[in-house]
């Protein structure tokens, strides 16, 4: 049963061209996410993607290793001395690229929050910039004792930073970056859940658009196993074709820019600089990749009971397409913030949104975002299973 | 097999579709005869348990039917009268499809197919997708889907239903065939259709059963007669309005009419033996299935 509800999904020439779209943006988005990695020749001009990641990993890995303070030391004067060697900000740019990662962390360290500064590191001492791991607490002490967060916040905010530890280990890491810092991770997450959506669309609603209801429902296990396929099958659909498309778009741009980076921490990026999450780049992709895979189980099923209930295909689309995308818009309404960082599409945006460190106070215990999100709405996907099973073999035909 | 209806209703919104009906089936083959509208298709949809009825029961030996669930449906064959499939499988993938959810073990359901396959004339056509099929060819795939799981009992709503008359002559001799040791219900608004293959026939009016019984006792049921009249061309309109005519048949000086009436309608009127036609006119007021009755 099992087998033919698949059969009735691939047998679709729709179904299969949506399948193959989504190849298709699998693979132009790991050659585009491949393609904002770009180094600077000698000359000036601009290499990017699989090149550009050759020539980073040799600078980069040459500063390879725990940055000290004595290797803090050592970028200030380095990044002095490009700017000395060279005639334009431009020349100083291409002879900065293998410690860029480290000058970008001084830049952040030592800007007011929010205000990051490209030139920080220029008008900086040696000695200071050598104080960069305490500057950065100093830095997260202020931000957490701000009016804005009750006293729990603080103790949790301030539990998470303690775990930190310094100094960081550096090493060329840009394929994880440009998979899990860019903003084509979300966008892909986004095409994913519309994609499958409409793959799974029909398998409950199909019945009834095609006058087959009849046959299926009277037939001996019309209302029970074969209910129990279908609820198989789009779990099944879901499972295969997301992890597939998420472990193949992660290789393609791993293999472009190389899978070296996999254990640093994500604060190696300045732009997760004030991240209260201490994790690795490999944690952040397994955090990622189980936070969208929750979102997708979630709205799919979602989805798929209300189209089994009103008996529309239409439905199964646009509910997908509506909660991934929707509150992307519906967020910048003030006062809605809050409450659409609530929505299960914020697990499709973990990679981009992981560094907002947004928290909840729930009944006196106060909560990171995902830590929420992941469970609640796994268990709420898991919940809907036994509703969409005994809401659809109760099925009466009319 | 026994199935009793008792007092079964369905109402829809304020509209009695089926109406506090009373009847007891047994092995054999029933023909359900009644205008479009009189209730047919609502009352073989809570015969298989897709409706539920708003009063009364179905029992079969004895058990609600409902009650029954899966082991109701398990001797239950249906082929709806919109016979709805997946466009996209071929005859033989939805026939395996169908016996996976009728139970059928994988090996039996592989013998079954190929057997209904055979039986239903759609060999050369099992690998045909399912939306190429002729009208004909996809209602003999319905039958063989009804068939798969050899039920005892066999519902057919209105089996033959825009087939041309080559295709329904074929398609009765299938259903006679299939008939054995079972007890088959078809819906029909053809009357030639159920002459042939029902033992039992039961008139259907208003969600209600009319009149039941074998085609003799239903013509004996008459309480008119039928006569057979020859009238200029001009006359018919007169007829036609005056009397219930069951046929008319032009010759070059005349027509022929059937009439059903009390006595005879003219003098020189002929008393003929009545038909199932005739039947279904007085009871109904109408005539039944028009062009196709011919057949
Ligand atoms: N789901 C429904 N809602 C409302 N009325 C219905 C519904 N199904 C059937 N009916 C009405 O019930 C009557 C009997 O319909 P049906 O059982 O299909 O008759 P038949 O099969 O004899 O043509 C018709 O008047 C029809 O309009
Ligand atoms: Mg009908």
């Amino acid at each position: 049963m099992l087998w033919f509800e698949l059969k009735k999904i691939w047998s679709k020439p729709m179904n299969k061209a949506a399948f193959l779209l989504l190849a298709a943006v699998v693979f132009a988005g790991s050659l585009l996410a491949a393609r904002d990695v770009v180094y600077y020749r000698e000359d000036g001009s601009k290499i990017s993607g699989f090149a550009a990641a050759r020539r980073l990993k040799r600078e980069k890995n040459a500063w390879k290793g725990y940055v000290t303070e004595d290797v803090l030391k050592k970028v200030v004067e380095e990044n002095k001395r490009a700017r000395a060697e060279s005639d334009t900000e431009d020349g100083a740019l291409i002879k900065r690229q293998g410690f860029s990662d480290i000058r970008d962390w001084i830049n952040s360290g030592f800007s007011e929050p929010g205000d990051y500064d490209y030139y920080m590191c220029d008008s900086i001492s040696a000695e200071e910039a050598a104080a960069l791991y305490e500057k950065r607490l100093e830095m997260i002490k202020k931000e957490i004792s701000s009016p804005g967060y009750s006293k729990k916040e603080q103790k949790f905010l301030t539990r998470k930073y303690a775990k930190f530890k310094a100094p960081l280990y550096y090493e060329y890491a840009e394929g994880w970056k440009a998979l899990l810092d860019s903003q084509y991770l979300p966008t892909l997450m986004t095409i994913t859940i519309v994609i499958i959506g409409f793959l799974v669309s029909g398998i409950f609603s199909s019945e009834f658009q095609l006058g087959a209801d009849s046959v299926f429902f009277s037939a001996n296990y019309g209302r029970n196993r074969a209910v129990q396929a279908k609820i198989e099958a789009c779990f099944l659909v879901i499972t295969a074709v997301y992890w597939g498309a998420m472990v193949i778009f992660s290789v393609l741009v791993l293999g472009i820019l190389g899978f070296q980076g996999a254990g640093l921490m994500i604060q190696t990026d300045y732009a997760n600089w004030d991240c209260m999450y201490n994790l690795t780049y490999a944690q952040k992709w397994l955090l990622t990749m189980f936070g969208g895979y929750a979102a997708h189980l979630f709205i799919l099923f979602l989805a798929l009971l209300v189209s089994a209930k009103s008996r529309s295909v239409v439905v199964a689309v646009t509910i997908p397409f509506a909660l991934s995308c929707a509150p992307m818009f519906l967020g910048r309404v003030p006062g809605l913030t809050k409450a659409m960082n609530l929505f299960p599409d914020m697990l499709l945006r973990i990679s981009a949104f992981l560094r907002d460190n947004i928290i909840y106070e729930i009944g006196g215990k106060v909560f990171g975002v995902y830590e929420m999100l992941i469970p609640v709405y796994l268990l709420l996907a898991l919940l809907l299973l036994p509703v969409l099973y005994a809401g659809y073999r109760r099925s009466e035909l009319a | 097999m026994e199935l009793k209806m008792k007092n079964l209703t369905k109402e829809f919104g304020g509209f009695t579709a089926v109406d506090h009906l009373n009847f007891t089936m047994e092995n054999g083959v029933y023909g359900l005869l009644g205008v479009n509208g009189a209730g047919k298709t609502t009352l073989m949809k809570m015969l298989c348990t897709l409706l539920s009825p708003t009063g009364g029961e179905i029992t079969c030996n004895g058990r609600e039917i409902l009650g029954m669930g899966a082991d109701y449906r398990k001797i239950l064959g249906y082929l709806p009268q919109d016979f709805g499939f997946y466009p996209e499988f071929t005859v033989q993938d939805y026939l395996s499809y169908i016996a996976a959810i009728k139970g059928l073990r994988p090996a039996v359901a592989r013998k079954r197919v190929r057997e209904l396959i055979e039986k239903t004339g759609l060999t050369k056509a099992a690998k045909k997708k399912m939306k190429k099929l002729s009208g004909g060819m996809k209602r003999r795939a319905g039958i063989a889907q009804a068939m798969l799981n050899n039920p005892k009992i066999l519902i057919l709503d209105e089996p033959t239903a825009g087939l041309d008359p080559n295709e329904r002559i074929r398609f009765r001799n299938l259903i006679s065939e299939l008939a054995e040791d079972r007890l088959v219900l078809l819906s029909t608004h053809i009357v030639s259709d159920v002459e042939y293959i029902a033992n039992q026939i039961l008139l259907m009016r208003d969600g209600k059963i009319v009149l039941a019984g074998e085609a003799r006792e239903l013509i004996d049921s008459m309480e008119e007669g039928v006569f057979s009249v020859f009238v200029r061309k001009n006359e018919v309109q007169h007829f036609m309005k005056k009397y219930k005519v069951s046929n008319l048949k032009s010759m070059h000086d005349g027509v022929e009419l059937r009439i059903i009436a009390k006595s005879p309608p003219v003098l020189d009127a002929g008393l003929v033996d009545a038909n199932l036609e005739d039947v279904f006119l007085y009871y109904f007021g109408e005539k039944a299935g028009g062009k196709d009755a011919v057949v």
